[in-house]
């Protein structure tokens, strides 16, 4: 990654909470300058570095062909040229760095998931209830398509403990320990479903199974790990909640619409689904 | 002079986080969401291809 020359500059900042003001100069020396996003590095006074990771974005001087000229631009950061001030806000945590976006896809997974047994569940009550095939159907629909959304949340949570836990599995989490079981739980019921033939008995069977280990699989995967004594997951087990780290809830604006969009996502390809389980069985008794 | 792991990140900072651009992750589980997705909906369409099939 290209530097820039490397000068100490002594800068003034001003500014509250979550925002930095602060003169600069950004003359880049020698360095070659790309097109690029460039990381902030602040040396405090204690000798420590505060640093933003693509802070800024470097665009090379139109007409500048050796790249030794730059001006900021799409970024967070802005510079006010009349004063040459520059200022940014810039939500940075530790650890977690870029990859706190994943709280926009790894989080509303689960919530999905959760959302679709939970419809899952309904519907095999109200299976239980009125008897009409349709609604076990329409349950068994949710059921797989909470799965599906169920194992990318596993893989994709995976992937970010590999770069932020330093473990695909960090196996003393009981949030991943609940979820093992849980999951376990739900492809039993897919198991059971394949072995039963009749569609009234296999109706009547798995929507009664449904109904049991939906709560079961909110103890063990909301409830267990908010009680147990230690978590690596936010909001459980001591751990602070994720609205500690989104400090001028930013991030907020865009989860929850991310929450709804994921949830309805998931939930027309559980309509696509049960419309195609409806054809079928029409085409059975046809 | 013992240090905290807060005290211990922050003097490693720049060179930690020029290291660790965890920007991959998020590109890596949006890959995986999508590709995630698109095989089941791959899925999907070969049931309903095996109905069309059947009339």
């Amino acid at each position: 990654m290209p530097q820039a020359d490397g000068k100490r500059k002594k800068i003034k900042f001003s500014g509250d909470h979550g925002q930095l003001l602060a003169d600069m100069d950004f003359t880049m020396g020698n360095a070659k300058v790309s097109n690029e996003y460039y990381s902030v590095f602040i040396e405090l006074s204690n000798g420590k570095y505060l640093g933003l990771p693509d802070a800024i974005y470097l665009e090379r001087a139109a007409g500048d062909t050796a790249g030794t000229t730059a001006y900021i631009s799409k970024s967070s950061a802005h510079v006010n040229s009349d004063r040459e001030i520059f200022e940014m806000s810039f939500p940075n945590r530790m650890v977690l760095n870029e990859s706190v976006r994943n709280l926009f896809y790894h989080v509303p997974m689960w919530f999905a998931m959760l959302a679709l047994l939970g419809m899952g569940c309904w519907y095999a009550i109200k299976y239980l209830r009125f008897g009409q095939l349709e609604d076990d159907l329409f349950a068994d629909s949710l059921v797989r398509v909470g799965i599906v959304a169920g194992i990318l949340g596993c893989v994709t949570g995976a992937t970010w403990a590999r770069v932020t836990w330093q473990s695909w599995w960090p196996a003393a989490d009981p949030k991943l320990n609940g979820v093992a079981i849980g999951m376990t739980m739900y492809f039993a019921y897919l198991l059971l479903r394949s072995t039963l033939q009749d569609p009234f008995q296999r109706a009547r069977i798995t929507a009664v199974y449904s109904v049991f280990i939906f709560p079961i699989f909110i103890a063990l995967i909301v409830i267990m790990p908010k009680l147990s004594p230690n978590s690596l997951h936010p909001g459980s087990g001591g751990t602070v909640g994720f609205n500690k780290y989104d400090l001028d809830s930013t991030m907020r604006l865009f989860f929850y619409p991310a929450v709804i969009g994921w949830i309805a996502l998931y939930y027309w390809i559980a309509n696509l689904r049960f419309r195609i389980a409806k054809l079928k069985e029409n085409k059975l008794n046809a | 002079m013992k240090q905290t792991l807060t005290e211990q990140f922050d003097a490693n900072a720049a060179e930690l986080l020029a290291k660790h651009n965890l920007m991959n992750a998020v590109y890596a589980v949006l890959a995986i969401i999508f590709v995630g997705i698109l095989f089941y909906l791959f899925r999907l369409d070969r049931k309903l291809t095996k109905i069309e099939k059947q009339s």
